[in-house]
């Protein structure tokens, strides 16, 4: 449903910018001037993909990192702002899940990523001081947000 | 010179929120510091999966007390979006009022926390006298002086009577004063400002790097406000200033947040004055259409974030908050670099945590 | 405005199932100063100062209880809570409600307080310190739970990371409900409070 008339100048220039490294590009999420682009990548194209934001577009802004667990697999989709909203989206395997770390690229991004691992198990390779974030001492039992597991 | 390692919290008298440091000291001045959350983590998001929209307007109000109405207001927005329903223009508007009559009262009261950690206890007595003004106020539009409980899934549900409305605008006469009062008194305080020009310093470009939102960003001169960045109604009917400055330590978020003090002030009364008539709410079903929905809001302390997935059943699916202290909490190891022991207080009151939002 | 309990003494019968498992390591004693007890034995050995000896103890007992009630210092910790209460307990120190008044003083260490303020569910974190906050404060010691959260688990109940209300950690002594408590109510808490305590 990618309505390619909305997409305004922004978004235009995002997605010409990803174009080689996207999946898709839509405007699917519900927000409040007009739906907001989410850009899917593959997982191993997600750091090329930040490096090109920042460097080339000039985006700083990263809002938070989502994580989701969709079972199967998991995602983690990144929102950043230049001007509008827009969402970076990976899709990682339930088990064993593996994500490279953009703290160099957005040192904002620290306390997210620590937040992800604790919450969901997604280890974030290459942060420099990678732990849960929220959880207390000696949690035991599954990541929190995981649907396996003790949920009734 | 001797090293010493100095904890501080969970529980302690320099600091007034639920959060663990570890003050790492050369003599007097501090080389590192560590941080531990997570003491206040109840595992709001995962409780607002195992229950329905409508509950969830209650547990999300309570992520953080001081600016509970923005947090429930903000959640309901995403499911008026996920929904497809317009709330109606009365209710924004009694929406927008609230937010700002609650952005008068935490600013006032991160004064007086930053006056009594500098030990101007006059200062802290005098800022929150002011501030029962807006309490006031709130309590006589909503029934609660923290937590309202006004918005509902298409509207709100308590309106502004015609002699309430009068009764409003003498009060925000008297707050206008009380404020500006205040804010001649800060200006023109010399003890105030040795204690915080110069301490707590970020430039700009560190705040744009650690994605800082809110007062310090603004503080710092980042040019960032949700209400004009995106705006929505009334936002986007009223004329105001974003105040910015440069220097980006304490003393320029005073200025600023004290400044954004007046300006809500302002936008309270031009709400009051323009608030159209009509219903309140709208009718919303029970039941919420499979998607996914964004809703960004200014809060008293930055952007507020919230992600709501929908899978068409009558709980979401993942409910995401992002509260705006979380990257300020990431800045505090710069900001405490080289300050000495006295003035950490300072720095950690600066930048106005809230624990209970950070830690949800 | 919201109604407020008084318990004042704890119903912390030794050797419960909460106490032996995860109940506090301090078990309350009697709300008198702590040595009365054996200073009262050796006195009962003595026949012939017995009368004198205890009319002064009395005496100076009664002193002790009527200068605890007119100076308490109070001690806040939030083990979880959303800060919607902590600041109406701060709201209490300020101009309008001004609790000074009636001798409470806010403290920032355990050592020095009488009274603990609790507010929010205790986290899972946030349990071990408050018992050793508790700990830390000299006999005798009140607890007062504020806010609903802290007396019941308020909409807190059943989060993952929430153990529940306040007494299940700490062995409270006066429950004030509401969401967030009004000053007011928190004031009238502390009053019959310190009214028991004598």
């Amino acid at each position: 449903m990618s309505d390619t008339s909305r997409l305004n100048a922004t978004y235009d220039r995002i997605v010409c910018a990803l174009a080689g490294l996207c999946l898709s590009a839509e405007t699917r999420i519900k927000s409040a001037p007009g739906d907001e682009l989410v850009i899917r990548l593959p997982v191993e194209n997600l750091r090329a993909a930040v490096a090109v934001l920042v460097n080339q577009l000039g985006v700083t802004h990263l809002t938070t990192i989502t994580g989701e667990d969709l079972t199967p697999e998991l995602t983690l989709k990144y929102h950043f702002w230049q001007e509008r909203g827009f969402t970076l989206e990976v899709e990682l395997p339930g088990e064993a899940p593996v994500v490279a770390t953009i703290v160099d690229l957005v040192p904002g991004a620290a306390l997210y990523e620590r937040e992800v691992y604790g919450m969901f198990g997604i280890a974030v390779e290459g942060h420099p001081d990678l732990q849960p974030l929220l959880l207390p001492d000696g949690w035991e039992g599954p990541p929190p947000l995981r649907k396996e597991g003790d949920r009734d | 010179m001797t090293k010493t390692v100095i904890p501080i919290g969970p529980q302690h008298p320099l600091l007034k929120e639920p959060l663990a440091f570890q003050i790492m000291l050369e003599g007097e001045r501090v080389t590192d510091s560590t941080m531990r959350m997570g003491y206040v983590h109840r595992g709001i998001e995962r409780l607002c999966q195992e229950r329905t929209f409508i509950q969830n307007i209650h547990l999300v109000e309570r992520v953080c007390g001081i600016c509970s109405h923005v947090h429930a207001m903000t959640y309901c927005r995403a499911v008026e979006l996920l929904l497809g329903i317009n709330v109606p223009p009365r209710a924004a508007y009694l929406r927008a009022l609230l937010c700002e009559l609650e952005r008068i009262h935490s600013h006032l009261l991160w004064l007086g926390v930053l006056a009594r950690n500098v030990g101007l206890d006059t200062i802290f007595m005098y800022a929150w006298r002011d501030r029962e003004v807006a309490l006031d106020i709130m309590e006589a539009l909503s029934g609660g002086r923290v937590s309202h409980a006004v918005n509902i899934i298409g509207g709100v549900r308590s309106d502004v009577t015609p002699e309430q409305r009068e009764e409003i605008l003498e009060q925000l006469t008297t707050l206008d004063r009380q404020v500006n009062w205040l804010l001649g008194v800060v200006e023109h305080e010399r003890s105030l400002q040795t204690r915080t020009k110069g301490v707590g310093l970020l430039s700009l470009q560190q705040v744009r790097r650690y994605c800082v939102v809110g007062p310090v960003a603004r503080a710092s001169g980042l040019d960032a406000d949700m209400r004009r960045d995106e705006p929505r109604t009334p936002y986007d009917r009223l004329s105001f200033n974003v105040p910015m400055h440069t220097a980006g330590d304490v003393w320029a978020r005073t200025l600023v947040r004290m400044q954004e003090t007046l300006i809500s002030v302002e936008l309270c009364r031009d709400i009051l004055k323009e608030m159209p008539e009509g219903p309140l709410a709208v009718r919303a079903p029970r039941r919420v259409p499979p998607g996914e929905a964004i809703s960004r809001s200014e809060a008293p302390r930055g952007e507020l974030f919230y992600y709501v997935r929908s899978d068409g059943s009558d709980t979401p699916a993942r409910v995401k908050i992002r509260t705006p202290t979380l990257p300020s909490l990431l800045t505090l190891p710069q900001q405490l670099k080289g300050v000495t022991m006295a003035d950490v207080s300072v720095v950690l009151s600066g930048v106005d945590l809230c624990i209970a939002c950070a830690d949800r | 405005m919201e109604q407020t309990r008084t318990y004042d003494r704890l119903p912390t019968p030794r050797g419960t199932k909460m106490q032996r498992e995860e109940g506090p390591k301090a078990c309350r004693k009697s709300l008198g100063p702590g040595a009365e007890g054996s200073s009262r034995q050796q006195i009962a050995g003595d026949s012939r100062t017995e009368p004198t000896k205890r009319r002064l103890q009395r005496y100076v007992d009664a002193v002790v209880r009527w200068a605890r009630r007119k100076s308490p210092w109070i001690l806040h910790y939030n083990s979880g809570g959303c800060n919607g209460c902590d600041i109406e307990i701060l709201a209490t120190l300020t101009p309008r409600y001004d609790v000074e008044r009636l001798g409470i003083l806010k403290e920032g260490s355990p050592r020095h307080a009488d009274i603990l303020l609790c507010t929010g569910p205790v986290t899972l974190q946030s349990r071990d310190r408050l018992r050793r906050i508790y700990e830390q404060m000299p006999e005798p010691k009140w607890v007062v739970s504020v806010g609903t959260c802290s007396c019941s688990g308020g909409v807190f109940k059943g989060a993952i990371n929430v153990v529940g209300s306040v007494d299940q950690v700490v062995p409270v002594d006066m429950y004030i409900p509401g969401c967030p408590c009004r000053p007011e109510a928190i004031i009238d808490g502390l009053a019959q409070l310190l009214r028991s305590i004598e």
